[in-house]
């Protein structure tokens, strides 16, 4: 039995064969599923990219939650209503109080909202910088209100201005005594807590 | 035979002229005949949502909020930023920029030397400008980023190798490589919220309005009235990046 005179054909057909299946099999394993060969690109990442958890909620989501409407939050219902008519309507709740993450997570209350009387919070937009809108309110010591009470960058903001209607000036706050909490008991009213520690 | 000869010869000279007549109107309307050709792309798109981001410089006070909402809302590792404030102060010697922590925590006044110089200063914010002719996507050798049909430009994490081409091509230094993933990183005009039908987190925070976010699909919205009414600009338009975020009051001498 004599070798084929073509057996060097067939053996070049067999590893080209070979070659081939090989190349497929990669290249099978290098595309991802879903690849959109006219736009280049993994159509199911779009899928994947919409599960990012949130973490700012909106005010919808404060307003618009039910947790801050009912009648035993009812002091929370009237922060909104007033905030919506005055000034700082524009506001997040999240720019003073911390994302909402921090206070709701699955839907429970994990933590009290932020409280921050701090003066840096509100200096933050009022501070006083040259390079800010000319039209925008900053704060000022010569202004009559400032100048006559003798205020100060360092005295609390707080303790005239109430941040849901900043230019309604409250009496000053007297924080030698812890403020009351109404009817019903701390436990029944988590939020209340957080309006008590200072 | 004579005859016959010059009627080929007419004949030749009629189709020439038709042939090249037609090339040449194609050649001119090529584009709306090839859409009309290849199937309602375009359409599809206007059917759908067409979003872009307008910032308004006028209204900016630097306050840094958005940065912190951006950073919390995206889980952005310390000290990197996917959109940022930048503080111009223009003197007559030059124009310093500056960004302290990406303006994350406010900025402190104006050196009292440059205050005295100073002829306008203002803040920007930045962000991706999700460019309709993004050179991010072009050079992306493995289309780990792409433009999805709404108009996000967005990097797919369990593509992206890291190779850092997209930080480099971006003529408005948006990406960064991500120091804990270690891919390529930017805004997203939190693709996220948007498909659920909230506004980025950065928009939501902004106390002035300076961030503005809508559809252009949508003749109501803010966005559409800005690009259709107002006197807008985009950042560095020599790059013809069809930049899809609108500055308002924008001055020259910002890049």
């Amino acid at each position: 039995m004599s070798v084929s005179p073509r057996s060097h054909i067939y053996r070049l057909v067999v590893l080209l064969v070979i070659m081939a299946a090989g190349f497929a099999a990669l290249r099978s394993l290098a595309i991802p599923a879903s690849w959109d060969n006219e736009k280049f690109y993994r159509v199911d990442s779009l899928e994947e990219l919409k599960l990012q958890p949130l973490r700012m909620g909106g005010n919808e989501a404060c307003a618009g939650s039910g947790c801050h409407e009912e009648q035993r939050v009812v002091k929370h219902k009237e922060r909104f209503d007033t905030l919506a008519k005055h000034e700082h309507s524009g506001l997040a709740c999240e720019n003073c109080h911390g994302p909402l993450s921090d206070h709701i997570s699955d839907g429970r209350r994990v933590a009290s909202a932020l409280i921050n009387r701090e003066n840096t919070l509100c200096l933050g937009c009022h501070g006083p910088l040259l390079s800010r809108p000319k039209d925008f309110p900053q704060f000022n010591a010569e202004n009559t209100g400032h100048w006559y009470f003798d205020v100060e960058i360092t005295t609390p903001c707080g303790d005239c201005h109430d941040p849901h209607q900043p230019r309604h000036m409250a009496a000053p706050r007297d924080t030698s005594k812890p403020e009351e909490v109404s009817e019903t008991s701390a436990a029944d009213q988590p939020h209340a807590v957080s309006e008590v520690t200072q | 035979m004579t005859t016959q000869t010059s009627n080929a010869r007419r004949v030749f000279l009629q189709r020439l002229l038709a042939g090249g007549t037609a090339a040449g109107v194609f050649m001119v309307y090529r584009q709306p005949v090839v859409a009309a050709l290849s199937g309602a792309d375009e359409t599809a798109q206007a059917a759908g949502h067409d979003y872009a981001f307008v910032v308004d410089v006028n209204r900016c006070i630097g306050c840094g909020q958005c940065v912190q909402a951006c950073n919390i809302e995206n889980d952005v590792p310390e000290g990197q930023f996917r959109t940022w404030i930048e503080r111009y102060v223009v003197t007559p010697d030059g124009v310093h920029v500056d960004s302290p922590q990406g303006g994350m925590y406010g900025f402190d006044e104006v050196d009292e030397g440059l205050a005295g110089e100073a002829i306008n200063t203002f803040f920007v914010p930045k962000l991706c400008n999700h460019c309709a002719e993004a050179p991010c996507i072009q050079v992306c050798p493995v289309g780990a980023t792409y433009r999805s049909p709404e108009g996000f430009v967005l990097v797919d994490p369990e593509h992206c190798i890291g190779c850092s081409y997209c930080v480099q091509a971006c003529p408005y230094g948006v990406r960064f490589i991500n120091s804990e993933k270690r891919i390529a990183d930017k805004c997203t005009w939190c693709y996220h919220r948007v498909s659920q039908g909230k506004l980025p987190a950065c928009v939501t925070v902004c106390p002035t309005q300076a961030r503005m976010f809508g559809d252009l699909n949508d003749p109501d919205s803010q966005v559409a009235r800005v690009r259709r009414e107002d006197n807008w600009d985009v950042l560095k338009p020599e790059a013809h990046t069809e930049s899809m975020c609108l500055y308002l009051g924008l001055p020259r001498v910002v890049v």
